[in-house]
Order: structure tokens, then sequence, then C-alpha cells
């Protein structure tokens, strides 16, 4: 799949997480991977997904200190500053990438029964 | 085939992953918050780093009845300007929940005993203990005896307009960090849990239990002793209300030998340990050590009244105090601090007057053994004869999510919540229960324009009993103990559990206003309060209450004063962390003087650092560290006798008045140490504790040299409010010991939360700080600023400005104009 493809599904995973809230990655997730089928629909929606809260995360480190909050929270919660950046790309992998699981899933299995119909 | 079954696999898991992933992001997996709401970088944890300082912002709210401006200095402290004092208040509690709403929510809380809904079945111990004291029910129940067009409903109800107004409309981006760690929202408030608040400061200031602590002490050591220890009457005088005296008066008396109770009053020292150590939240002794002094025109360097006042509370992140300025044409212009979720100034000044609060530490708590119908499961109890009927009150402690944790039935009689305390049945009265005037006496103190309007306002305030200092612009001074002070029936001593089945064991009365402590424009030209027992008496012996705060600070403040007949706001702030300590003056001639060193070499070289000391607790010193040890270890070995077989703790500990006092008598019995077979006198034991805590400080710090700091020692420990390490200060130096003004406490954890400095002239002129800042928003410059400030003694001159435009525009980082409508 193309890059162009994958940021296409990270700018839908950024304005439904803009418009929504963070239960729209589940959303966008499964419409990703029922569109996806036939090309690695669950690596390729969590990997639009992460870069979509990655961008969000950017957006939101241009108007505010993240680093520095990071290094509190990560304190507060007694995890490395890093890490809460991986799971805030992590997170929407996981879950949208099983929304695409079985979204695609379901799609294959329909498809599978429309050609044994055929 | 093949595929067909990997396909199905991999469905099912997608699906059984996107349920777990979904549970885990909308409700989390204890401990961990919901993962959704916390990493969403759009609406999730990380907005709490993008607008953590005041910004610009027009908005409306449907309760205002006009437009309000909200102006925010450079040291993020908000000016008022309202029309009317009911926008002003909606404006305060719109303001003070952007910056503290997860403050207020908690400490509203911790006194309603639902902290459990917040923080889950970890907060139990607390909330059972904060119900079974009855205070969120008191509170309900005075609230709702409230006239509900009167002044006080009236108040709290547009405060708590004004509060939801900004819970209502707060973006996802202004939630609070501490919502989103424990995964919570922000609960509605409700007019009463101003009223919660107000009950929880009761028991932070008067919920110690002389009555119970005094049977253990009995129990122990016999009621001689117990009354020589624990006295009715300050041993130093040297009170509130001035007493003739150019100095302190003793009233030393010979302490009785121990002589321990029998197994029935023993096995009750335990009962009694187990409900008030319960909980770690459960108050000990308080910790008192605020301040106040005034100081009249004749002995000001300027002719204008100055006045000090640093209450002493917690130290916490965010601080309990928040600063802010309200004015309404004609009607106010008050500034100072409050508690977050009171509506109106608590400590401050205003265009004529200015004033501040210590706590007075009267007993206003009292223990009544009741007989009841069925110890198991009571309906009734015996009052003259009769069975009447109890109130009974079911609590029920719910989780996170509405789920019973537990459940508690609480029954009172007409005196207050019943507790079991070793087979009996204790009911308490408690006048912070029964109190609603404080909110009227602080609406009026902030509209008094003299030190007799000021008294006159006072009136109503009824608990926690406070001494208020005021002076005022015409040069007036006063100092007052304000509260509601009961009066007993026989002797009127408040240290004894009576007898429950009579009517004739309950309060008969209260003091006259007019016979409360206190002085107005005394002959001497200034008035100070350390917590210290308030009159002399020789003056007025009327039972007030028992075992006062040693009077070290009263004496220290006063030494300073007589000593300055041209006082300046610049005395006034260094006197507030003056290092000198007059309990050191007290204590030091008899640890330098006691004899038998030659058997102990590090007596010996204590004794040499203490000869060279001053007495200051200055942040280099030496000595302080040997002295502050060596009155640790000494008090552990006098009062061995205080601690319970079993235990491993004092039920309760003398004064260090007591101790000095026992210092005159070498040979008294309390000398000697429980634990040894030789019987010890004085020198053995000041001997004994100096070597001690030399070692200690050798095995601390090394060999005597630079380690050997004080501020290695006294520095001051400031929690957040969930005690989350990163988000607290600790280690922070201070230039304060036991004693002291600045009057360090051993956890560090509490200490003075406000100081404040104001010079009454034609311009009221005043400095201020305190430990914290302004937001609760662990990002922003003013989460902590003052902190360094505070720590070096060190104040900021206040901007008083009568209107908007008075303020300079370099000093304004923010406005927020309020208007009415939607």
């Amino acid at each position: 799949m193309s890059v162009k493809l994958i940021l296409s599904w990270a700018i839908a995973f950024v304005v439904g997480s803009l418009l929504f809230e963070w239960y729209s990655v589940a959303a966008v997730g499964g419409v990703c991977g029922w569109f996806l089928i036939g090309r690695k629909p669950i690596i390729n929606t969590a990997v639009a997904a992460s870069i979509g809260w990655w961008v969000l995360l950017i957006g939101t480190a241009t108007r505010g200190e993240v680093g520095k909050f990071a290094a509190t929270l990560g304190a507060v919660m007694g995890l490395a500053p890093v890490v809460l950046f991986l799971l805030v790309g992590i997170f929407p992998a996981l879950l949208a990438g099983s929304a695409a699981a079985l979204t695609s899933a379901v799609r294959e299995w329909q498809e599978a029964r429309r050609t044994e119909a055929v | 085939m093949k595929k067909s079954v990997a396909r199905t696999l991999r469905g099912s898991l997608g699906a059984t992953a996107l349920g777990a992933l979904a549970w885990a992001g909308a409700f989390g997996v204890s401990p961990v918050p919901p993962l959704g709401n916390l990493l969403d970088p759009v609406r999730g944890v990380w907005q709490v780093a993008v607008t953590p300082d005041p910004v610009d912002l027009n908005t409306k709210i449907s309760s205002l009845d006009g437009p309000v401006r909200v102006v925010f200095d450079d040291r993020a402290v908000p000016h008022i300007f309202a029309a009317t004092t009911a926008d002003a208040v909606r404006a305060l509690g719109y303001i003070v929940a952007r910056d503290r709403l997860f403050q207020m929510e908690l400490q509203t809380r911790a006194t309603a005993g639902t902290l459990t809904e917040l923080v889950g079945r970890a907060a139990l111990g607390i909330d059972q203990n904060a119900r079974r004291l009855g205070m969120a029910a008191s509170a309900e129940r005075m609230f709702g005896e409230l006239d509900p067009t009167g002044f006080t409903r009236t108040r709290l109800d547009e405060y708590a307009e004004g509060v939801n107004a900004w819970i209502d409309e707060m973006p996802d981006t202004e939630l609070p960090l501490e919502y989103h760690l424990l995964g919570s929202a922000p609960a509605r408030w409700e007019a009463v849990h101003t009223a919660f608040l107000l009950r929880q400061m009761g028991l932070t200031l008067a919920g110690y239990a002389h009555d119970l602590r005094r049977e253990q002490v009995i129990a122990l050591v016999g009621e001689d002793a117990a009354a020589a220890l624990f006295p009715v009457h300050s041993l130093l005088q040297e009170p509130i209300q001035p007493n003739g005296e150019d100095g302190p008066r003793y009233d030393l008396a010979p302490i009785p030998p121990p002589v321990p109770g029998g197994p029935a009053e023993l096995a009750a020292v335990g009962a009694i340990n187990a409900m008030l150590f319960a909980d770690p939240s459960v108050p000990d002794r308080p910790v008192e050590a605020s301040n106040n002094w005034v100081v009249a025109g004749s002995r000001t360097e300027s002719g204008n009244a100055l006045l000090a006042g640093d209450p002493h509370l917690d130290l916490t992140l965010p601080s309990i105090w928040y600063e802010a300025h309200m004015v309404v044409p004609g009607e106010i212009d008050v500034y100072g601090v409050t508690f977050p979720g009171v509506p109106g100034i608590v400590i401050g000044f205003n265009r004529n007057l200015s004033w501040s609060f210590t706590n007075t530490g009267a007993d206003v708590m009292d223990f009544y053994d009741e007989s009841l119908d069925d110890p198991e499961r009571p309906t009734r109890y015996m009052l003259d004869g009769q069975w009447r009927d109890l109130d009974v009150r079911v609590e029920r402690y719910l989780g996170k999510r509405g789920n019973v944790l537990a459940e508690d039935t609480i029954y009172s009689t007409h005196r207050g919540p019943i507790r079991q305390v070793g087979g009996r049945s204790l009911s308490m009265r408690w006048t912070v229960l029964e109190t609603a005037g404080e909110i009227l006496a602080l609406d009026g103190v902030s509209r008094a324009t003299n030190v007799g309007e000021w008294r006159t306002a006072m009136r109503t305030f009824r608990a926690p009993a406070q001494n208020g200092v005021a002076a005022d612009t015409d040069g007036n001074i006063s100092l007052y103990s304000f509260g509601w002070y009961p009066v007993r029936p026989d002797d009127g001593n408040g240290l004894v559990v009576r007898d429950g089945t009579t009517s004739e064991s309950d309060w008969t009365g209260e003091w006259e206003f007019l016979a409360y402590p206190g002085a107005v424009n005394p002959e001497q030209g200034f008035l100070a309060s350390a917590n210290q027992e308030p009159v002399d008496p020789g003056t007025n012996p009327t039972f007030l209450g028992a075992d006062w705060t040693s009077p070290w600070r009263a004496i220290r403040i006063n030494q300073l004063l007589r000593a300055n007949d041209s006082v300046t706001a610049e005395d006034m702030r260094a006197y507030q962390t003056d290092p000198g300590s007059a309990r050191a003056e007290f204590f030091l001639p008899f640890l330098t003087e006691a004899g038998a060193y030659g058997e102990n070499e590090n007596a010996a070289r204590a004794r040499t650092l203490l000869r060279e000391w001053d007495g200051r607790y200055t942040p280099d010193s030496k000595a302080a560290v040997v002295f502050e040890w060596t009155m640790d270890r000494l008090t552990a070995l006098t009062w061995d006798e205080l601690i319970a077989d079993g235990d491993s703790r004092r039920v309760d500990t003398p004064g260090d008045v007591l101790l000095w006092s026992l210092m005159h008598d070498s040979d008294n019995q309390w000398w000697d140490n429980k634990e040894t077979q030789e019987i010890e006198n004085r020198d053995q034991l000041i001997v004994r504790a100096m070597g001690w805590a030399y070692a200690d400080a050798v095995a601390r710090y090394g060999e005597i040299g630079e380690g050997w700091r004080w501020e290695n020692v006294g520095h001051a420990n400031i929690e957040h409010l969930i005690r989350a390490p990163p988000l607290s200060r600790f280690g922070i130096p201070v230039q304060a010991g036991i004693g002291t003004l600045g009057a360090w406490s051993r956890s560090g954890k509490h200490g003075p939360s406000w100081r404040m400095v104001v010079e009454m002239g034609s311009e009221v002129r005043a400095q201020v700080t305190y430990p914290g800042g302004q937001s609760g928003n662990p990002m922003s410059l003013f989460y902590d600023d003052r902190i360094q400030q505070w720590s070096n003694g060190q104040l900021d001159e206040v901007l008083f400005p009568r209107t908007p435009d008075d303020l300079p525009r370099e000093r304004t980082i923010a406005t927020v104009l309020l208007e009415a409508g939607r």
C-alpha cells in the first residue's frame, strides 16, 4: 500500500479524533480495515492510527510544553517520558488494528459467501 | 477451509482485543486510569500542558446580573470588579474553580466521607471516620435549616452558581491533571459543600479529644500527675489579653510521681487508642503555630498601625489558600486569601481595616458515657430516667462506579454522634457541628471600617474559635478570641467524660461575647497571639481549655515588640522568620550546666557547642541540630511512663513548658527512666540525651563539619494533595525551629501557610506570600512560583487597585470578561 494511502487514513484518524472522542479511533479503524481488505489491513490501519495520534500530539506540543509535561507525568506514573510518547502511538494502533482485524475478517467472510453463492 | 479458519480466528481475536481495549480505554484497569481519555492528544492529559496560565477570556454566565471584569496581575492574583456583591461572589467561584477545581472537590469529599467515589476503596477508612464524626450530616442539617432567602444561604448559592458555571463550560482541555490520573470527572458543586469545608477546618483546628486523652493519661500515671502534666492553665503566662506584666509570669508547681491505674483503666487506654488512631487522617494533637500581632501608631516609625499575620496550617500543593481581590463600588473593596470553596476573603484587608487569625485551641469537644437499650442494635438511650429515641443514620460508601463498598449505621443522641470505645458508648458534643454563622461574619469583616465594626461582625463567628487581630487606618488595634466557648456544669471542667444519663451533664450555656478574652488599644501599644492561653487565670480563671500550646512564640514576639518603639513594616516582615527562640533561652542554662560530663565525651562535645550558641535557628547553625535532637531524646526519656505496655508511642506528650518546669526539680521521680535499673536524676538524663543527640548527628552527617547545618534538619516538605512526590516540593530550607516564630514542625508538612504584613496608612500597603502558587496545574508558572520567596522569608508588595484602569498594564497578564446571559 502506498504511503499516500496510509497518510490519507492517518488524516481520517486525525479528523475523527478532533471531531469525536478517542473511541473514534475504533470506528475509523473498522472502516479502514473494511476498505483495506487484501492490503495488510491490520498493520496499515495500526500504522495510520499511530501516525494520526502522533501528529495530533505534535500539534499539542506546538501549543504547550509537552516534553516537560511528559517528564512530570512520567514521574507521577513511574514511567519514562518516552514510554508515554510511545503509548500515544501504541494505544490507537492496537485499538484501530483490532477493529480492522474484525471488519476485514467480516468483509472477507462476506465476500467468500458471495463467491460461494456465485 | 484453512483460510476460513484463519479468518474466523482473526475476526475473533480482533473482536476480543477490540472489546478489551475499548474497556481499558473507557474504564481503565485498576490502578491504570481509562487509557482513552488519558492518552487522547486532543482532549486527554496532554492538554494539561497547553493552557496552564491565565489567558484572556470573554464568556457569558447565565446567573450573573451584570458584567464582571477580572484582571489577573503578574502574580496571577485575580482582581474582580463587579457591580454587585452577588456577582463578585459568583465570579470568585468561577475563577477559583478554574484554578483549583480538583482541590475543592477533594477537600469537600474528605469531609463528606465520599472520597471512595473519587479514588476507590483505599479511602474507605478516611471516609468512615469523617462520617462517624458527623461532619457532613451536621453540615447538611444546618444547611437545611438556613433561611433560603437569608444571607448565608444566598451567598453559598451564588458561589455555587459561579463554580458550576465554570464546570459547565469547562472544555475538556481544561480538565485538571488529577482527574485524568484518577479517571474521574468533576462533580457539581453544591452550596452545602462550603459548609463541609468549614467543618473540615474545624476538625483541623478544634478536633482534639482532650477528655479521652486525659482518661488515658490518668490510667497510666494517676489523676494527680495527669492534672500536673496537662494543666488547665499554662505554667508560663504570656497571655493574649495583656496582664500588666512586662514579661512572662511563672506558676511552677511540683509534679506528683506517676501512679499507674488498675487493669481496667489500663485496658481502656488501648481502646481509646484504637479509636483515636484508627485512621492516620484523624488529627493527633493539633500542631498550633500561628502568629499574629498588631502595633499601634505610637510605636511605629510611620505613625501608622501595622499588622502581621501568619496562620500555620498544613503545607500542601496547591496551597490551602487562594489570593484574590474583590471590588464592588460602594460595597466592598477587600483583598486577601480565601479557602477554595469559601465565598469570601478569610484573612486580608480593605481600605480601612486589616485582620488575621490564629487558632485559639479552646476545649470545644466533650464526651458523654451513654446508656443504650441494646448495645448491639440500639434504638433508644436513657436520659433523666426515660428512654429517648436515637437518631439513626445509615451511611453507604460507594465506589468509583457507584457500587456499594460498605455500610455504617451512625447513632446520635441530642448531643451528637456515638462511637464505641472499649465497651462504652460515647456520644460527642462538638461546637464545630453546630455552627453556621461564619460566612456572615467573614462578610461583615470584609465591610468593616474600623476595629469596632470588625468586633461586632465577628459576633457570629462560632467555630473553630479564633484569635482575631485587627488594625485600622484610624490607628486602632485590637485582638479578641472569638468563638463559642461552652460553659459546663459543676466545676466547669471540660476534661472529663460525663455521665450521659442525666441532662445535668449538658452544657449550661456559653461565654458572653463581652467576656471573650482580648483588648483594644492597650497601653503597651501592641498585641500578639501565638496560640497561647488567651487570658491569665489571675484575671479570669474560668475554664476555657487546657494544656495550652507552650508560649515560646508569644514570649519571643513580645520580646521583640517591647524592645522596638519604632517598628517598621520591614521589621514586621523580619520578625515572621526571626530565628530567635525563647524555648532555647529557657532550656540552655539547664543543658549546659548539667554535671557528669566526664563519663560521656559526646555529651561534653554537645555542651561545648551549646555553650557557644546564641539560641538562633539560622540555616548554618550546628548547635541547633544538637539542641533539637537533645530535646527529642530528653522528651522521650522523661515521659516514658506515658507509653502503654505493648505500645510504642506516648498517649500524649506534655508541653515543653512542663519539661522546663520539671527542670527545677532535679530529683523528681519523673526523671527516672523505667527502662533502666538505676534511678536517674535530671542531669543524668540530660547528659544521656545530649550524648545520644551528638551521636545521632555524627551518624547522620559524619564528624562535625559542614554537614552539620540546621537547614539539613529544619526544612519544609510541601506535599501535593494526592501525595505524588513529583508534584510535591520537599526539602525547602526554612529559618525556623520549634518554638521560633517561623515554627518549624518535625514533619516539615506544617508551617506558615500565608504571611501578610499590612501598613494601615492613608493608602493601605500590604506585603504577602504563601508557599505555593495560585494555580493547581503543575505545568503552570504559578504552581509553585512563591516557594523560593517564602523560603527566603521575603514578601511581595501587592497591587491594590480601586478600578481596573489602576492596574499597570505591564503588570497585567490576562483579563476575563464575564457577562450575563447565555
